[in-house]
């Protein structure tokens, strides 16, 4: 839906937002720092699937979000798949992760108050897109116990060829 | 009528209350998961109970798990709040006893209907079976 302005109670809530998105983005990255470090904490990869849940649910819920929306949800579901180990949480996945929440803090912190917001870049949105159509391809529940798959090599070749 | 929201993440608590004032809601408190509602529910004389399912610590289904369980809490309406409409999670909720569920993005009419719905179904004889969805 294109729209040219945004109301009074649709600017108030947008602001609202884009500080609670912010905060909940500093934590993400923060989580991903962690485990890039090599440090493992419980629920490290949870609490990052939520954040990009919830930044899901409200991106939805607000007029002008549509590509943060979309964006968001191929994040969230490469964290949900690192969550539950169907692949293994290699530096590349990470890093794409990690990417993803800097690219959306800076869209917030740039154009956050535009009523329409604009599209997040294009090449990470392709990594998260391979990363989806590798994972439609991986079927977690044939056996609890597989050994998470690695993408890490070729993701690596896929961006390094993009 | 009085209303609780529970959501981990403001941003949707605030944008369940603007929809609930547009509708004429005034009494409407919050809360960020479970745990914090409880002994809110407890306190409050809440009318009605708007959870979110997906939430650390006490989640929305574990919560309306508790509500249940509680002889001065059981009977009130509960309406689940979820941005997937995953199957085994809103079977799990109706098994659970919940009054109603709503998918994301929601407008305020939507959120009316499923309000009058709930109330509606409260109004009629005792269902066989967990009535509301």
């Amino acid at each position: 839906m294109s729209q040219s302005f945004l109301s009074e109670e649709d600017a108030e809530l947008r602001e609202f937002f884009i500080e609670d998105a912010s905060e909940l983005l500093a934590e993400v990255r923060q989580v991903l720092a962690n485990l890039l470090r090599g440090e493992v904490a419980d629920g490290g990869m949870q609490s990052v699937r939520r954040a990009f849940h919830n930044l899901k649910g409200a991106s939805m819920s607000l007029p002008g979000c549509d590509s943060l929306e979309g964006f968001i949800r191929l994040a969230e579901s490469l964290a949900t798949a690192l969550e539950q180990g169907v692949i293994a949480a290699n530096p590349e996945v990470l890093t794409l992760l990690d990417e993803a929440a800097s690219a959306i803090q800076s869209m917030l912190a740039e154009h956050g108050n535009e009523p329409r917001l604009p599209l997040l870049p294009n090449h990470l949105l392709r990594a998260l897109m391979y990363c989806q159509d590798r994972l439609v391809g991986i079927d977690a529940s044939l056996d609890s116990v597989q050994t998470p798959v690695s993408l890490d090599e070729p993701l690596r070749q896929f961006r390094a060829a993009k | 009528m009085k209303i609780l929201v529970v959501d981990d993440f403001s941003t949707m608590r605030r944008i369940i209350k603007n929809l609930l004032r547009k509708l004429g809601y005034e009494q409407v408190d919050e809360a960020e998961d479970g745990a914090k509602a409880l002994p809110m529910l407890h306190g409050g004389a809440y009318d009605f109970l708007i959870t979110d399912l997906n939430m650390p610590g006490m989640s929305g289904l574990e919560l309306l798990r508790a509500v249940r369980d509680d002889a001065s809490l059981s009977k009130l309406p509960v309406l689940v709040v979820t941005a997937d409409a995953n199957r085994e999670q809103i079977v799990e909720a109706a098994q659970a006893g919940v009054n109603g569920y709503v998918v994301k993005p929601f407008t305020a009419a939507v959120l009316q209907e499923k309000i009058e719905q709930i109330f509606a179904n409260r109004t009629k004889p005792a269902p066989r079976e967990s009535g509301g969805l």
